[in-house]
């Protein structure tokens, strides 16, 4: 597994915020296992065998105006445990894209990543992840992430490869006032599994929190999503939002949809919704009675679907390429498939 | 559809082909339909030709809709009797998307909201530009002067179909639809529904300024004779139980107004 980040500098030209390994980022050893706390085996594999952790370290009222983009790059027939740990100072603002790819060929292979973002008061942190990796790999990802008081913390992952496809992303509000948008998108197809865990943990008042989950099974693929709303004592007035929306394209496909709510305070506002099934009738009949093909149609409807989540995504300047990257998922996913027209 | 191809290069409402319009007809002939495997439509007959504004009015039930859905194939709507020909040619068994392409257009009493789905691709799909090399740019134009022409903000373009638009937004975004679809003819569901004044006016003009521009024909299903005072229409049917049991002029609706349907209805 190779990183391939900017690497620390120094200088008149660096930037304003540490980048690099434990070596270049001074106080990068607090960073580690910050967020992360206490994890099971696998975070402690990741804890083992991380050969070279990248930190990302923005001071105090830094607004980094770029997004950062981490590329972790899987040799065939490996097993490989990244980690990404991004601290942001009081005030301070920085987005980070993290993209998961290689491990090709049909030999298996295993990523196990772990990525920590931590947002100290009033601190913005925007993070998107991407997951292409090759058919037969499998990848049992972690994000956690904690803010403080005012924190701003929005998530997005987007599990697209990998023959087993595991997000656990566990997103903590510990500061009063603190809110956290957590996105999730997923598509399958042929045999692939997609396994998408999260927890919103309220704790502390008036918190809020908003989730957004949405993937498609074609083939026969599954996906599960179970995902938990905890809000602690203490977290009075807290508001938590959780919606789970799944698409099954074909008969053989199967999605599972497990929300749960777990509120040990008073005065607070949870809610949950979660669907699952095939495209909706009544869109379909509205697009073809345009003249629009049953195939064609279809094809905008699912892409409507993913266009609509990544639409909301937190780091903007990766849009067209999370759109691309789906778009041309779908499309091979939607070719050759039995489609009947509306009406027919 | 052939309106598609000979408008393809318009940017905006001007290109209206007037007299020079080719003459559509859709032509509906003992047509029995069902909806959810209750039978609702017992024979009707009509027929619409290029230009004509013809609206059907009748009681809640009386099957208005599932005319509407029967006409464009709503699945779920099954027609077991009689046809529906677009210049000849037989829609029945044919899917919404064939229907559509041969011309028929259908306004929908409630819009569907598609997430993600903008207008600009939706037209796209539909054909627009088909032969007549509309550039998206071009295509844009044209939304925008259709938005224009039925009082629609053209920043709501933009959304995602039909989603968090309002009644009045949703109807003239279908007449946008319309506009740059221009079909031959074009059905519309209670179009009356969810609209106040000032929306159901400017449907009403952009209707009318249709059927001159280029030769719309005009099939409105409507619960108010207020459509009418914008919309002149040739004629209007009455509809009770799934049949068509008068037709006559605007004096009609207008009788109707004062009367209701009770003198209609069958006296069992």
């Amino acid at each position: 597994m190779h990183n391939g980040s900017v690497g620390a500098r120094t200088g008149p030209d660096a930037p304003p915020f540490a980048v690099g390994t434990a070596a270049e980022v001074p106080g990068a050893a607090d960073m580690l296992g910050s967020v992360q706390r206490d994890g099971d085996a696998l975070v402690r594999l990741n804890d083992a065998f991380a050969p070279d952790p990248l930190f990302v370290d923005v001071p105090d009222g830094v607004a980094v105006d770029a997004p950062l983009l981490v590329v972790h790059w899987a040799d065939p027939a490996s097993a490989s445990f990244p980690r990404l740990c991004v601290r942001a100072g009081a005030g301070a603002s920085v987005s980070v894209v993290e993209v998961f790819a290689g491990a090709g060929g049909d030999d298996r292979s295993l990523v196990v990543p772990v990525t920590e973002l931590a947002a100290a008061e009033g601190a913005a942190v925007s993070y998107v992840s991407l997951q292409v990796l090759g058919a037969a790999a499998w990848s049992i990802g972690r994000l956690a992430a904690r803010g403080g008081a005012g924190c701003s913390l929005r998530t997005f992952t987007v599990g697209l490869g990998a023959s087993y496809g595991r997000m656990r992303a566990d997103v903590t509000v510990e500061g009063k006032d603190g809110s956290c948008e957590v996105l999730s998108a997923y598509l399958g197809d042929g045999t692939q599994v997609h396994d998408i865990r999260t927890l919103q943990d309220h704790d502390a008042p008036r918190t809020k929190s908003e989730l957004l989950c949405q993937g498609a099974v074609a083939g026969s693929s599954r996906s599960v999503y179970s995902g938990l709303i905890r809000v602690n004592r203490g977290a009075v007035r807290s508001d938590a939002r959780q919606t789970n929306h799944n698409l099954v394209l074909d008969e053989g496909a199967h999605a599972d949809s497990v929300p749960n709510l777990d509120i040990l305070e008073n005065d607070v506002t949870c809610s949950h919704a979660s669907t699952v099934g095939p495209i909706d009738e009544d869109q379909r009949y509205y697009i073809e009675s345009r003249g629009v093909a049953p195939e064609v149609a279809e094809g905008l409807i699912v892409r409507g679907f993913f266009d609509a989540i990544i639409d909301r995504g937190p780091v903007p300047e990766v849009t067209v390429l999370l759109e691309r990257e789906v778009h041309q998922r779908l499309d091979e996913a939607l070719r050759d498939r039995e489609v009947v027209a509306a009406g027919g | 559809m052939s309106d598609l191809t000979g408008t393809g290069t318009g940017t905006g409402t001007g290109t209206g082909t007037g007299a020079g319009t080719v003459e559509h007809v859709l032509e509906v002939r003992g047509l029995e339909a069902s909806a959810g495997g209750r039978a609702v439509l017992h024979g009707i007959d009509l027929t619409v030709r290029s230009g004509e504004v013809h609206v059907i009015m009748g009681p809640n039930g009386s099957g208005k809709s599932t005319l509407a859905h029967a006409l464009m194939g709503r699945p779920g709507t099954e027609v077991t009797a009689g046809s529906v020909t677009m210049d000849g040619h037989e829609l029945v068994g044919e899917p919404a998307w064939r229907r559509a392409r041969a011309g028929l257009f259908l306004a929908l009493q409630h819009p569907v909201e598609v997430p993600g789905v903008g207008l600009a691709s939706l037209l796209a799909a539909a054909g627009v530009g088909d032969g007549g090399g509309t550039a998206p740019a071009a295509l844009d134009d044209r939304m925008t002067d259709e938005a224009k022409a039925v009082g629609l903000d053209p920043k709501l373009l933009r959304r995602p179909l039909n989603v968090d638009l309002s009644g009045g937004e949703a109807k003239r975004t279908e007449m946008v639809q319309l506009g740059v679809l221009r079909p031959a003819i074009c059905v519309l569901d209670e179009v009356d529904s969810g609209l106040d004044v000032d929306a159901l006016g400017d449907v009403a003009r952009r209707l009318q300024q249709a059927t001159e521009e280029w030769g719309v024909g005009i099939l409105a299903i409507t619960h108010f004779n207020r459509f009418l005072v914008q919309l002149e229409a040739d004629l209007v049917h009455v509809m009770v139980d799934g049949r068509i049991v008068a037709t006559g002029d605007a004096a009609l609706a207008l009788q109707l107004e004062q009367t209701g349907y009770a003198g209609y209805r069958d006296p069992r």
